[in-house]
């Protein structure tokens, strides 16, 4: 009899630790969530005809290009960036999106500034396993100085993702 | 009691250890690249007349061919030299081929008000490269009794990149 309790005692013990260890097992399910940023595609302004006053070329997250003081030239060779942002794991697969505030492309001695990015989804993003997977597109604003001179013009710019709690 | 202490000490290992793998990827950075290329504009500039020369009018009249070399023929009127082609300074980004039109036709007018026609414009090159020669040539109509003079006019040349 005083070993089948003691047996029933240790049994119920470990029932009450297993109770506990639950909530936290499941804490950590959720927090093995992960995000994951992959480039696809380089944002490209294309080819740009300099003038005497600049201006800017605008290219959208959705692909399209404006001009204003310079001209566009060609009909295609611009293009928005391209990113795959995957979700791993359960819960909240939303995430924020942390984009430069301007990052400056370079030919030989010139430069020129990019700034006022912009992206689709805006502000924040959503991922939804078990698929997981968004699109993430990258639009700014390129700014063409006074008789910018001609050049394959190139930098670099980062993208975060923040997964959301 | 021993096998108790065991698991929980199991259980807090494992709740200390996987919040520091989970945070580790719950934010994630990537590099993009940003190109532009930016092209010279394409500028022309004239730098000599398309001269049609000295003509005899005559009482049938007839037409005067200047190409592109600058040289002069017509099939009836008597020509007295003079004559040369158009020709212009492209510049632009080197390499790069454009495209050349013109007016189709243009009138030239002397002092007391007669008018001849000019047309046929024909280019040295079209496409060109930047860098090429640019000349332009064309055909002058001269009226029957054309009545004598200096007669002049302008014609527009448009270049664009291809």
């Amino acid at each position: 009899m005083n070993a089948r309790r003691d047996s029933g005692a240790r049994w119920a013990k470990f029932a009450f630790v297993v109770a506990l260890c639950l909530p936290a097992i499941a804490a950590a399910q959720e927090q093995q969530r992960s995000i994951d940023l992959t480039p696809s595609s380089d944002l490209h302004f294309g080819s740009i005809i300099a003038s005497p006053t600049g201006g800017t070329v605008v290219v959208t997250p959705d692909g399209m290009r404006t001009t204003a003081g310079v001209f566009g030239f060609g009909g295609f060779g611009y293009n928005p960036g391209v990113f795959e942002v995957t979700v791993k794991g359960r819960g909240n697969a939303h995430y924020q999106i942390v984009l430069p505030a301007s990052v400056t492309l370079t030919s030989g001695g010139s430069s020129m500034t990019v700034d006022t990015f912009q992206s689709t989804p805006a502000g924040t993003g959503h991922a939804q396993p078990p698929a997981g997977i968004e699109t993430l597109r990258v639009g700014a604003t390129l700014r063409v100085g006074p008789n910018q001179p001609g050049g394959n013009y190139a930098g670099t710019y980062f993208v975060t993702v923040h997964l959301l709690n | 009691m021993k096998s108790f202490k065991r698991t929980l000490l199991g259980a807090l290992a494992l709740t200390l250890l996987i919040p520091a793998a989970g945070f580790a990827q719950s934010s994630a950075t990537a590099t993009g690249d940003a190109l532009a290329n930016i092209i010279q504009p394409i500028t022309i500039v004239n730098d000599a007349a398309l001269n049609f020369g000295d003509i005899v009018a005559d009482a049938v009249g007839g037409s005067v061919v200047v190409d592109t070399a600058g040289a002069a023929t017509s099939g009836t009127l008597t020509l007295l030299g003079g004559e040369s082609a158009a020709a212009f300074t492209v510049t632009g980004a080197a390499g790069r081929t454009f495209d050349v039109s013109s007016d189709l036709n243009t009138t030239i007018t002397e002092a007391g008000g007669a008018t001849m026609t000019v047309d046929t414009f024909s280019f040295s090159c079209d496409p060109c490269t930047i860098g090429d020669p640019l000349t332009v040539g064309g055909t002058l109509t001269v009226g029957a009794n054309q009545t004598a003079g200096a007669y002049s006019g302008t014609f527009d040349v448009t270049v664009s990149y291809q």
